[in-house]
């Protein structure tokens, strides 16, 4: 007899976000402190970041969110192949989300903008702050996003063959709750870092 | 208090039909939302992202900040709630989401008195 | 009151009975009693390790001048010595030994919420040790930080600061995984009727205990991370060259470590609770009060951190609150030496071993709590701040009560464990040795820690000669009485033992020593009017 606790599964789920919750909590924490002593210069700095991409990653994550826990709905109707489309938008997603990302950094590393350049060593102490607390939490944030990404390509492939199922689909569930972590860090993320000026 | 006041955005998000089906199994009945109500999630967060752009092009220095911070747990409340579906979990799971985040808030008090008073 | 039945004459969980044999059925197991037992294994190593560390120190004190090595070597003992008591032993402590071995047993349990993810927290755990031990072995030479990390000095030390901090990581990563796991099995797996309140009182702090883990652990997590990013990235969030803040650093590594010491304590305080009731064969005093203090205790020892920090240079304003908040969070723990103490009184009180050890506790406890409170208060604490006088405290506390709580807990379910008894007068005896060596050993470092002895200095001035003199030899009657517990309890030669030798009232005594692999053969039940501690 198969002993199966889905609700103690998501709980576990649930206390793992609280502890991504709390890692990421450790640099929001360094973010108030930084940017209670050096507004003025965070302000400036902030002019650097592009908005415009900043949105369209916000709005893509957002879709992502979206399309996964729709594909829960699709499995729960027992309808796996609308479950794999949703998936598979979802990814698109993420991919997306990544190749902006290494636009951006790409940009600011080309011209010099990122923690120990020779450029970031003349800035003014504020703009040094914000500019390692951008790399290191959009970078950090990215870590996750990759990991959630590999998570939910496996929980599609499953999906695809039936192994996750309208009667077994507490794996998709917590990959969606993962999902959704990185959704929640960057909803905060986004008016920090680019919405400042 | 972010789970509470998006009672009001439930109540809309009600009107839109749930399709209310209780699958029993294992002893565990499932809630399934509609793809309807998630879409009107997922407008609605948009629209909260455009109203955070805009707010912030208005500058009321501290306020500001608190603006789009409040908008933004009102989205981060929104998603836990029906992407992440804690609205239908047991109380346990939303008593746990508001231990945690409360430990968080009042971490971040205790070190301002320090930073604040320096 | 010994139980009349005998133990069944198998080894239960010990024998291997499924498709892998010997070492191999060890290192893949998912059964919660044989990773408790890896776990024990381990843990015991690298105490005696940090046992020699130590005892290196103090051969080096017991004159003024340099005697076997310089300050250098000495700087990097004492800071191997707190990562590895700390993080492999104290921290991951009663609760991955115990915590895993008894709490789901005495929940009616068969085994914890995730047995797999048990399994990866002991390799994580291993991991992360030998990362950190491996720090001492390379290039640059073994980290001279203190188990710290303060910076600046972590950021421009040449050693090897990044290994012990990556090994500090991983460790850290194993606490949370396990502290989850627990969560959700105390949640999840207890008995049919065992409500949280019919409950007993160790898997209660170890409820406790788990949250600490889990919500305190990645705030240290994140800022080793910030460690190794300022020395390779030069991020700058502690350098106030590049805009950062040492004091940050501070803040962040105390808002994890000083939960951390909670983590420390409640299992132990667990353990003691379990064991007062069952040698003076009453109930616990107390039973709500001691469930509710655990969670008060893990509550409110978040908000304590910046104890650590008073001299720091941060504002005035913080250093009261948390001095407040500080002798706050002392009144639980003043709540369960009070309910210990009430339920011995009128008591069928029975000294053995594991109640003696229990004893100890309370006493070196109570000195370790109510000196804490020297330091907690402002004015006292910038005259005893990095001097010997928190050095003896904190022994006091983690060695005197973790410790010996630990040592206690051993000689109590070390019957059940394994299905043999000790000698109870050769465990006396290391008792007395335990006890009186470590009296020696930390009690003067209080006295001249007041007179000016600063700590983590490896030379002093003579006038604290006899002070180090006498802690030295406390140190080395406090390693026999090590010794010799330890050939007491593991030289195979006890009598079998009962299922129920100590006349205990909890689960685990319902079932044979040692136990089968799926604890129970039948599921127990609680009905409305069982209680946890069922004496008369």
């Amino acid at each position: 007899m198969e002993h199966r606790d889905d609700i103690g599964s998501r709980l576990g789920m649930w206390v793992f976000i609280f502890t991504e919750i709390l890692l990421f909590g450790g640099l929001f924490l360094v973010y108030a402190v930084m940017r209670s002593k050096y507004s003025p210069e965070f302000h400036q700095a902030a002019l650097h970041l592009n908005t415009f991409i900043g949105a369209l990653n916000t709005i893509v994550l957002l879709i992502s969110s979206a399309t996964v826990a729709m594909s829960v709905t699709a499995v729960q109707k027992g309808n796996n192949r609308f479950a794999v489309r949703f998936l598979l938008i979802t990814l698109i997603c993420a991919v997306i989300f990544l190749i902006n990302k290494y636009f951006e950094w790409g940009h600011k590393i080309s011209i010099g903008l990122y923690p120990g350049s020779d450029l970031m060593l003349t800035l003014n102490h504020g703009s040094v702050m914000f500019f390692s607390l951008y790399f290191f939490m959009t970078g950090l944030h990215m870590l996750h996003l990759i990991i959630g990404a590999v998570l939910l390509m496996v929980v599609t492939v499953r999906v695809q063959r039936i192994s996750i199922n309208r009667d077994r689909y507490v794996l998709l569930e917590n990959s969606g709750l993962y999902w959704h972590l990185v959704d929640l860090i960057w909803i905060f993320l986004f008016p920090l870092l680019y919405l400042i000026t | 208090m972010d789970l509470f006041v998006s009672a009001a955005i439930s109540d809309y998000i009600n009107s839109f039909n749930f399709i209310q089906i209780r699958i029993s199994m294992l002893s565990e009945a499932k809630h399934i939302t509609s793809y309807r109500a998630y879409m009107v999630v997922l407008i609605t967060l948009m629209i909260l992202t455009a109203v955070t752009i805009t707010v912030t092009w208005i500058d009321l220095s501290a306020l500001t900040v608190l603006t789009a911070l409040l908008i933004a747990s009102f989205k981060a409340g929104i998603v836990m709630k029906y992407f992440m579906h804690l609205k239908f979990e047991s109380s346990l799971f939303k008593i746990l989401v508001i231990m945690v985040l409360s430990i968080y808030v009042l971490v971040i008090i205790l070190l301002f008195f320090d930073y604040l008073f320096r | 009151m010994m139980a009349e039945e005998s133990s069944h004459p198998e080894r239960g969980y010990l024998e291997n009975t499924g498709k892998r044999t010997g070492l191999m059925a060890w290192l893949t197991t998912t059964d919660h009693k044989r990773i408790g037992l890896m776990y024990l294994y381990a843990m015991m190593v690298f105490f005696l390790v940090g046992v020699v560390l130590g005892e290196l120190m103090r051969l080096e004190l017991f004159y003024p001048g340099q005697q076997l090595y310089g300050p250098q070597v000495y700087n990097g003992i004492f800071t191997i010595h707190g990562i590895i008591m700390i993080f492999t032993v104290v921290i991951p402590g009663l609760a991955v030994v115990y915590g895993n071995f008894v709490m789901p047993i005495l929940i009616g349990a068969k085994d914890v919420a995730f047995p797999r993810l048990n399994l990866l927290s002991f390799y994580l755990y291993i991991l992360g040790a030998a990362i950190a031990v491996s720090s001492q072995f390379m290039g640059s030479g073994p980290p001279d930080t203190g188990w710290t990390f303060y910076a600046p000095y972590s950021i421009q030390s040449q050693t090897n600061v990044v290994a012990a901090v990556l090994g500090a990581f991983v460790l850290g990563f194993s606490s949370i995984l396990t502290g989850l796991n627990f969560i959700v099995t105390i949640h999840r797996l207890r008995a049919p009727g065992m409500s949280f309140f019919k409950m007993p009182l160790f898997p209660w702090s170890i409820y406790a205990t788990a949250w600490v883990q889990v919500l305190a652990t990645p705030i240290v997590g994140i800022t080793l991370l910030m460690i190794v990013a300022e020395r390779w990235l030069k991020i700058g969030f502690f350098d106030p060259s590049l805009g950062g803040d040492p004091i940050l650093y501070q803040h962040l590594f105390w808002i994890y470590s000083h939960p951390a010491v909670y983590i420390m304590i409640l299992p132990a305080m667990g353990v003691i609770t379990e064991i007062i009731p069952t040698f003076c064969q009453r109930r616990v005093f107390g039973y709500k009060a001691i469930a509710m203090s655990s969670l008060a205790i893990a509550g409110v020892g978040y908000f304590v951190w910046a104890h650590h920090m008073f001299t720091s240079g941060m504002s005035i304003t913080a250093q009261w609150v948390f001095s407040l908040l500080t002798f706050l969070v002392a009144v639980p723990s003043a709540i369960k030496v009070f309910n210990w103490v009430t339920t011995m009184y009128k008591g069928a009180i029975d000294i053995k071993p594991p109640f003696l050890f229990s004893l100890g506790f309370i006493f070196l406890f109570m000195i370790g709590g109510l000196t804490g409170l020297v330091q907690g208060s402002l004015a006292t604490n910038i005259h005893v701040h990095d001097t010997s006088f928190v050095v003896a405290h904190f022994h006091y506390i983690i060695f005197g009560g973790v410790g010996f709580a630990f040592f206690a807990a051993l000689h109590y379910w070390f019957p059940k464990m394994y299905g043999r008894m000790y000698n109870n007068t050769m465990a006396n005896i290391a008792f007395g040795f335990l006890f009186i060596g470590f009296n020696l050993l930390y009690f003067p470092q209080f006295i001249i820690g007041m007179m000016g002895m600063p700590r983590r200095y490896f030379d002093y001035l003579p006038q604290f000669t006899f002070g180090h003199q006498l802690s030295t030899i406390g140190g080395w009657i406090l390693f026999v009485g090590i010794v010799i517990m330890l050939v007491n309890l593991f030289n195979r030669k006890g009598m079998k033992a009962t299922s129920n030798p100590w006349g205990g009232r909890t689960l685990e005594w319902t079932i044979p020593s040692p136990p089968p692999t799926e604890n129970f053969d039948v599921m127990p039940e609680f009905g409305k009017d069982d209680e946890p501690y069922d004496y008369k």
